[in-house]
């Protein structure tokens, strides 16, 4: 096979003939079902009864249950050896354990008091310490997550169907987290010699946020105008990072979302079940695969 | 007429997309015929602008040919369908799907409602359009859906319908030690193994427990049988699966084992907390022996990443994540919190909970 080189011609013929057999994704899907029971099962403790645990107790017990979890990446840091996905997995135990006993304890303590939102600033911090040192992008997620959180925004594209959507605060709120976690990527950049060690991590939550704050605006009559010129700039930076770095989920991210903009506006000012929103949504539709469909033949030429 | 890509530039197609090769260059493009396909995330973008489309042009028919406006946007999407196929060479391209499933389901809908108005035989007409889509357009998620109907469509009671997925599920399972020329047809077979046993757990129990869980300690043996199906094809799954080196079996033998675990919920008599992490920790102790056993390959299977991921799925892992960090539990302790009431700095939070 004389256009693959030889380590991906042996490694294409090892699986075709299934002389090699991985379980790998099959472990790591096991692995995170086993994370999300737990964390689940832990949320619903600390739900349903409050009143029934010593909190002191509880929050001893989680804090003592997320150390030991940190203690196998820990261990293979120490030695210098890579972490195994089990440790990454248990690693992201440790910490979803710490989120959950920290916003326990502050709602049991009051230590932030009316600046209770200030604990989740803290998880950030906390999460993306352990993420650097530990060089772990599933933690890296959590403290960007508790950053958005911080800023008011929770529970990820559930809030795309909540009535807070269309509130101008939000829009402004997603842009300015996208923008802090933009920064928090430059300095990055610039601290590490070869170049931003969670690049993707970053490019994607502020690619989203500041989409959906830019949709917020189109959502809401007073800044229309000003969330469709965002989103068209919004689209045309995504478009341009996907062609450049060969990514294409940026460039599906500037085409969907500009349709999805449009299209709300169109709902919001031509009924959406006449012949005239109708027809201009199909347009705005038919536009978009057009442009996806050429943008992806482009991509895959340059970066063949 | 060429009409779909012939079996030999499929598997060159799949191979492209194995190796993260474009299909236009060499020396793929000598062998794919010219046609062109779309990597995982386009896919679905255009398969959702496709809906849209159809959507979009059943709602212009509705105001220019009342009364016919179905059959006319299905015959339209069809006609366009075909027009990206044949004419621009779209396969797997999303979009092309999307309008021919459409298409043809509206046709389907306009037959069954002006022939009767029993379920049973619309879901038939459902079964026939998804399935004609699904060899069409060579998508397994058509074929797998297009059983599902046909099930329903045989107007059996519930242990009939559950079984007879089980039996679909063991057909498909043993036909995939055959191997096929296309890897769609692979691909169909593989998808049949996977949704089938589950369906067939979804048909068997019954409603109330999937609701309230079932006492099994005083349960009649007919009642254990639900449990027992899941556990023997999961079984069956996992020898099948280890033996021929594939994975849609061990898939569908983990979803097989979570049936059953949801299934034998009320077994224990725990809260539901104590179970979920009780179980969690088990599996996860499972899971980790398996990882540590298998980093070095036994009877050739290993636990180690063979392949990378491709970059584009690579972000799936970190979203997943994300999406398990707990909800902060004043912002749920406070039911008339507004999460865009304050000020800038405070998460929205006014503190006044």
């Amino acid at each position: 096979m004389g256009f693959l080189d030889e380590g991906t011609a042996v490694e294409s013929i090892a699986l075709e003939r299934r002389i090699v057999f991985s379980v790998f994704e099959e472990l790591r899907a096991a692995l995170y079902a086993s994370v999300a029971l737990v964390i689940t099962g832990v949320g619903i403790l600390v739900k349903e009864h409050l009143d029934r645990i010593g909190p002191l107790t509880f929050v001893f017990v989680l804090a003592l249950a997320a150390t030991a979890c940190y203690m196998p990446a820990l261990h293979a840091r120490s030695r210098g050896i890579a972490r195994s996905t089990a440790a990454e997995y248990l690693l992201l135990l440790g910490a979803l354990l710490v989120s959950a006993d920290l916003g326990y304890a502050e709602l049991q303590y009051r230590w932030f008091g009316a600046n209770w939102s200030r604990h989740l600033l803290i998880l950030a911090t906390l999460h993306g310490f352990t993420a650097y040192a530990l060089y772990s992008r599933l933690v890296l997620s959590l403290a960007l997550t508790s950053l958005a959180a911080w800023f008011g925004i929770e529970g990820g594209s559930a809030i795309m169907m909540g009535s807070h959507f269309a509130t101008p605060g939000l829009g402004s709120r997603a842009v300015l987290c996208a923008a802090v976690m933009l920064m928090w990527r430059a300095i990055d950049e610039h601290v590490h010699t070869g170049g931003a060690r969670f690049r993707e991590v970053f490019d994607h939550f502020a690619a989203n946020l500041a989409f959906w704050g830019a949709l917020s605006w189109c959502s809401d009559e007073s800044r229309r105008v000003v969330g469709i010129l965002v989103l068209l700039t919004l689209a045309w930076a995504a478009v341009r990072t996907g062609m450049r770095s060969g990514r294409e989920l940026f460039v599906v991210y500037g085409v969907g979302y500009t349709a999805l903009g449009l299209s709300i506006v169109v709902g919001q000012i031509v009924a959406l079940p006449s012949v005239s929103g109708a027809a201009a949504v199909l347009v705005i539709v038919l536009i978009a695969a057009a442009v996806l469909r050429h943008l992806h033949d482009q991509l895959k030429d340059e970066h063949r | 007429m060429i009409w779909r890509p012939a079996s030999s530039q499929e598997r060159w197609l799949a191979l492209a997309r194995r190796l993260r090769r474009s299909a236009r260059t060499a020396p793929f493009a000598e062998h794919t015929g010219g046609w062109r396909t779309a990597n995982v995330w386009s896919r679905c973008a255009f398969f959702v602008l496709g809906l849209v489309a159809a959507l979009m042009m059943a709602i212009i028919g509705s105001h220019l040919w009342p009364g016919f406006e179905t059959t006319i946007t299905g015959l339209m999407a069809i006609a366009t369908a075909e027009w990206l196929i044949l004419g621009r060479r779209h396969f797997h391209s999303g979009i092309e799907e999307s309008l021919e499933v459409t298409g043809l389901s509206m046709l389907a809908y306009e037959g069954w409602s002006r022939l009767t108005t029993s379920e049973y035989v619309g879901a038939a007409f459902l079964g026939s359009a998804l399935l004609i889509a699904g060899f069409r357009v060579l998508s397994p998620i058509f074929t797998a859906l297009s059983t599902l109907c046909f099930v329903l469509a045989l107007d059996a009671p519930p242990w009939g319908s559950g079984l007879a997925c089980y039996a679909i599920g063991l057909v498909a399972l043993i036909t995939g030690r055959h191997r096929f020329r296309r890897p769609s047809y692979d691909l169909m077979l593989d998808y049949l193994v996977i949704v089938m046993p589950v369906a067939g757990y979804l048909w068997s129990t019954s409603r109330s427990n999937l609701m309230i869980g079932t006492d099994y300690l005083h349960a009649s043996l007919a009642q254990w049988l639900v449990p027992a199906c899941s556990l023997a094809y999961a079984a069956i799954a996992l020898a099948i699966g280890l033996r021929r080196r594939v994975h849609a079996p061990l898939v569908s033998c983990m979803l097989c084992l979570a049936c059953c675990a949801y299934e034998l919920r009320a077994l224990t008599g725990l809260t539901l907390e104590a179970r979920l992490i009780a179980w969690g920790c088990v599996l996860l102790a499972i899971s980790m022996t398996l990882e540590r056993y298998l980093r070095v390959p036994h009877k050739e299977i290993t636990s180690q990443r063979i392949q990378d991921d491709a970059n584009s799925l690579r972000i799936l892992d970190v979203a997943g994540s994300a999406a398990l960090m707990p909800h902060s539990p004043i912002r749920a302790a406070v039911p008339n919190f507004e999460g865009g009431g304050g000020q800038f700095g405070g998460g929205g939070a006014s503190g006044e909970y």
